[in-house]
């Protein structure tokens, strides 16, 4: 299918062309515009645009025309005056005398003599003499007279063309002044070969652009030519519905510590200072508790101790070793937990059997100043080890462990210090464009944590900033954007990457 | 961690080493618990962790990097000049009410210039704030000798009582006047301000030395002319204030002065001050090595524990350590381990790969939360992640509970409770992606909390799931249908009943029952909620608690075929 043609045929052309095949041959615009029942402006334009596209030819020609004069108006509205007296004549029995007729017809005198001299020479009649008397006897009419009906038809169509008239009757129309004859320019339009096959193509085939349930069902789709498209051009913009990408990020963290053997435990945002502090020996004094480094609450304010036994034991332990007098209602304030290490203490106040491999992956608390770094809450992951043989280089080992599944090939580790540890590490991940990055904080737990939660083995603790190594592995450089509430940036954040670059 | 600035050339000097590159330093630093912020061309910025008071300042980070380095193992050694003649210091009664403990000593023959003063207040500074908890536990007052003449009187007068020209100052004042026009003690006058008296410290001439924990007065003060150096701390913690002075005296004596010790007098009897004595301590091999997992020869241990400074002897299975008077950190045989590992440096440790003991294993509600997000970004909801922090405004106007977790002392008016509903923060979120094209269709996963008088911290968490929809036209129907379908995905029997829960339009909102358990609501939000969040766009939403839904599924599911 020659795709040019195709989709430049409009209906109307698509009109003229059709017509034209049905006629067969060259025709005048005039005509066809009379034939399609249009306005032969649109016909003009639809001809010109056919013309364009080689479709059609179009040929002006000049030519003869015969108009009708005031006589042979007169005689096309009531007919030739030697067909009036005949037609009259034959109402009377076929025979009236000749004196009679200007009577009888309504004609005058030069009129009825013009029509008997027709009379006779078309042998429509004859005069004759009965009795003395002139009379006239008409023939029978069987036939219509062909220069009538001409005068019929060039008056409906204002003119004919002198090439459609037969010659005798011309001549008679030219002598009796019934006509004149008029030249004329006149637009002939005829189907080219070209024009005709792109009929026959519109005829057969039509261009779709979308397949429907309806041309599949119907079968016509083994008709239609379904129009190619530019593939290559830009389609809308488009979003799936996603999960939040940290929420992806934390639950591959969290498969990857499930992977390493951890359990996974929680416990309870809104924390007694017991067990966010004390059972991790921090002195009631110590800076962290203050309000500035903790969100102490206003309501509810205090909560209850666990058991008895526990309480006593972590209070003699701050008395005997930090030497001040352990305030019992002071460790039953609550505040919005600040590590989640607060549930690893809960969980070994449970006394598990070792050996035991725990993780808490939540969110913590902690006042700061709100910046591209640091939020008031974030998510930290804690976990702990417990078993007879583990020990610094065991902890090393985990958290040397959990950075190579992140991605990261390289650690490495420095003394640290935390209250609850001792001897305490800071381990940092190598990142191949921002260098070493300190994000695992870790120890052993000290005899003063286990003791009084009655734990008999050794129990090596880390703690993960999280929301850091995200930030680092997501591309992130304002903590916010983790929780952003900028709906195109959740849906148009890149996939994370499956290691780090 | 307190910020400690050393100039590079005194540190050098101080360790007795030219030949060491920034990147050695660096290194070094890193590995005895210094952190270095930044290497300047003439200082370097450090974090020291707050165990090692007696690194806060140049003299003791030179201590402890000789060790490491090799230059000078083992416990260092202290000229002491035991109490004599008039060093004493006699502490009356009417101070004990106001701030009962003092310790004093005096440094003689120090080598003074503008970096050993500049270092000198940089650790009086760092231990005012931390060890000092802000002056309250402890202060510092720091003296030229010279100009004093003890026996020293510590007592406590009423603020109108007595004058003394403030240290920098030419007028003499009352002690009320300091506490209320004088800087330092409008910063920390509320430490003694209840008594209405101020402790004060007198020569035997009668001169007031200082109004602790305010001020000295500025008849004592230092200059980089100054040799003789007299040293007190107050405070309200002995042990606290003792060992302040021991690393005070032992820091300044690193530069080559003389310790000389005062004989304090006061309600507990006499004792001798700075207290000098090296702790000992016994160890096992065993369990310095159960601790580290280190396990080096016996003469390597030895010899890691002097590089740390201490001092150690084998005897059989043990070893008896010997810890220097300035490590007021070291209390326990694990304390040991670790100088054992610092000592044997934390790089060269080997990591050894946890053997695979245990069997690892998710929370089954995080299993079934993930169930829930993966049905609901199936239904073309984008998850959304908030905080859990909130607001009393946002929670008064789009939830329906009563009372919330708030803090006493919020960082700002937008976070100022826990959230009790994840609607609120949702709409929020709406709210300021009105420029979005619609639909919008978002959800969260998450924890509220609401107070619980039963739980023993008073308040209980509990999983939500809950989905806006926000479009020009969007009804009930809309999130209903998600809803149930995802209701008969879980295999549960439900209904929904006719409620009126904020902040849903009255007769468009449902409850939802589950297994004859109230566990959510659905409906469409009032619009005048919706305008309050900045959205004009009908909204229609769910939230369901999940954590439930999961409890009454595991207890019923069991009982019932599926309907597959």
């Amino acid at each position: 299918m020659n795709e040019d043609i195709e989709l430049k045929v409009s209906e109307g052309e698509l009109k003229v062309l059709r017509y034209l095949k049905e006629v067969g041959g060259p025709i005048d615009a005039l005509e066809v515009a009379e034939k399609l029942g249009l306005s032969l402006s649109s016909v003009m334009s639809y001809v010109e645009a056919l013309s364009q596209k080689s479709l059609v030819k179009v040929e002006v020609k000049e030519e003869e025309y015969a108009e009708l004069t005031s006589e042979g108006e007169e005689y096309a509205r009531s007919g030739l005056p030697e067909r009036r007296v005949i037609n009259r004549v034959m109402e009377l029995g076929g025979t009236a005398p000749l004196k009679t007729l200007m009577e009888l017809t309504g004609l005058k005198g030069e009129e009825v003599s013009l029509a008997l001299g027709w009379i006779s020479r078309k042998k429509l009649g004859e005069v004759v003499l009965v009795n003395g008397e002139r009379r006239i006897r008409a023939h029978e009419i069987t036939h219509e007279d062909p220069v009538e009906v001409v005068l019929r038809d060039i008056k409906q169509h204002q003119r004919r063309s002198v090439k459609n008239i037969p010659g005798e009757v011309l001549a008679e129309l030219k002598s009796r002044r019934l006509i004149t004859l008029v030249k004329y320019k006149k637009k002939v339009v005829s189907l080219t070969d070209r024009g005709l096959k792109a009929l026959e193509d519109a005829l057969q085939v039509k261009v779709v652009g979308a397949l429907t349930s309806d041309l599949i069902k119907s079968g016509d789709w083994k008709k239609v030519h379904l129009k190619p498209y530019d593939v290559a051009a830009k389609p809308p913009t488009i979003y799936p519905a996603r999960k939040h990408f940290y929420a992806e990020f934390l639950d591959k963290v969290r498969g990857i510590l499930v992977q390493m053997g951890f359990i996974e435990a929680d416990g309870p945002y809104v924390e007694l200072e017991f067990w966010n502090f004390d059972a991790l020996f921090q002195a009631q004094d110590h800076p962290a508790r203050e309000i500035h480094d903790c969100f102490i609450l206003l309501e509810p304010s205090s909560g209850v101790l666990p058991e008895r036994r526990l309480v006593e034991r972590v209070k003699s332990v701050h008395e005997e070793k930090w030497g001040y007098s352990w305030s019992e209602s002071q460790a039953s304030r609550l505040v919005l937990r600040s590590h989640t290490t607060a549930v690893s203490a809960r969980f070994l106040a449970g006394k598990p059997k070792p050996p035991v491999k725990m993780f808490c992956m939540s969110k913590v608390f902690r006042p700061d100043v709100i910046d591209a770094t640091h939020f008031i809450e974030f998510t930290q992951v804690d976990g702990i080890y417990g078993g007879e043989h583990v020990n610094l280089r065991v902890l090393l080992g985990v958290l040397r462990e959990f950075a190579k599944r992140l991605g990261f090939k390289e650690v490495r580790f420095r003394p640290s210090y935390f209250p609850f540890t001792e001897p305490s590490v800071e381990g940092s991940v190598y990142h191949p464009e921002l260098g070493w990055i300190e994000c695992l904080g870790a120890g052993m737990l000290r005899p003063e944590v286990l003791e009084p939660l009655e734990i008999g083995y050794p129990v090596a603790a880390w703690g993960i900033g999280i929301d850091r190594l995200a930030m680092v592995m997501l591309g992130i450089s304002d903590i916010r954007s983790l929780c952003t509430r900028d709906l195109k940036y959740l849906r148009s954040k890149m996939v994370m990457p499956l290691c780090p670059p | 961690m307190p910020t400690i600035i050393v100039n590079k050339r005194d540190l050098m000097k101080l360790i007795g080493v030219r030949d060491i590159n920034d990147d050695e330093l660096v290194n070094a630093l890193e590995l005895i618990k210094a952190e270095v912020k930044a290497v300047e061309v003439e200082s370097i910025v450090l974090e020291v962790t707050s165990d090692r008071p007696d690194m806060f300042s140049a003299e003791g980070i030179a201590r402890a990097l000789k060790g490491f380095l090799e230059v000078e193992v083992g416990l260092p050694h202290y000229n002491v000049e035991k109490a004599e003649g008039n060093n004493s210091v006699h502490v009356y009664e009417e101070v004990l009410n106001v701030r009962p403990c003092i310790a004093c000593a005096a440094v003689k023959g120090c080598s003074f210039g503008d970096e050993e003063l500049r270092q000198l207040i940089q650790l009086q500074e760092a231990l005012h704030r931390t060890y000092g908890r802000n002056r309250k536990k402890l202060a510092i007052g720091l003296h030229n000798l010279d100009v004093v003449e003890p026996p020293i009187s510590y007592t406590a007068k009423p603020l109108d009582s007595f004058f003394f020209i403030p240290l920098d100052e030419s007028k003499e004042v009352t002690g009320r006047e300091v506490l209320e026009k004088h800087p330092k003690g409008k910063e920390y006058g509320w430490i003694i301000r209840e008594t209405g008296k101020a402790p004060l410290l007198f020569d035997s001439k009668g001169d007031i030395l200082s109004m602790p924990p305010i001020i000295n007065s500025n008849l004592t003060k230092l200059t980089s002319n100054t040799r003789n150096i007299l040293i007190d701390v107050t405070g309200t913690d002995l042990n606290a204030v003792r060992s302040a002075l021991t690393i005070l005296a032992a820091n300044l004596a690193e530069r080559g002065g003389k310790i000389v010790q005062f004989l304090v007098f006061d309600h507990l009897g006499k004792r001798l001050e700075p207290s000098m004595n090296v702790k000992a301590m016994k160890v096992s091999y065993e369990k310095l090595v159960k601790v580290t997992g280190i396990q080096a020869p016996i003469e390597e241990v030895v010899h890691c524990l002097r590089r740390a400074r201490l001092d150690a002897k084998a005897i059989g299975g043990y070893f008896e350590v010997l810890i220097p008077p300035y490590r007021v950190d070291v209390l326990d045989e694990v304390d040991i381990a670790e100088e054992y590992a610092i000592g044997y440096g934390y790089h060269r440790i080997a990591p050894l790969t946890p053997p695979a003991d245990t069997q690892g294993e998710e929370l089954r509600i995080t299993s079934f939360t993930r169930l829930c997000r993966e049905l609901m970004v199936g239904y073309g909801f984008q998850e959304v992640l908030t905080y859990m922090f909130a607001n009393d405004d946002e929670l008064r106007l789009a939830s329906s509970t009563n009372g919330w977790v708030r803090v006493a002392k919020p960082i700002s008016s937008e976070y100022t409770c826990l959230r009790t509903s994840l609607i609120p923060s949702l709409l929020r979120f709406l709210g300021e992606n009105t420029h979005i094209e619609y639909p919008q269709k978002v959800f969260e996963v998450g924890d509220v909390i609401t107070p619980d008088k039963d739980s023993d911290v008073k308040s209980s968490s509990r999983r939500m799931l809950a989905a806006l929809y926000a479009d020009h036209k969007v009804g009930y129907e809309d999130v209903q249908a998600v809803l149930y379908s995802l209701l008969r995905l879980l295999n549960l029997e439900f209904e929904v009943k006719g409620c009126d829960i904020k902040p849903m339009i009255r007769g468009r909102c449902g409850s939802l029952f589950v297994e004859g358990v109230n566990v959510g609501f659905l409906g469409e939000v009032e619009p005048e909620v919706l305008l309050r969040f900045g959205l004009q766009v009908p909204v229609a939403a769910f939230e369901v608690d999940i954590s439930r839904i999961f409890t009454v599924r595991s207890t019923s599911i069991n009982r019932r075929p599926s309907r597959d």
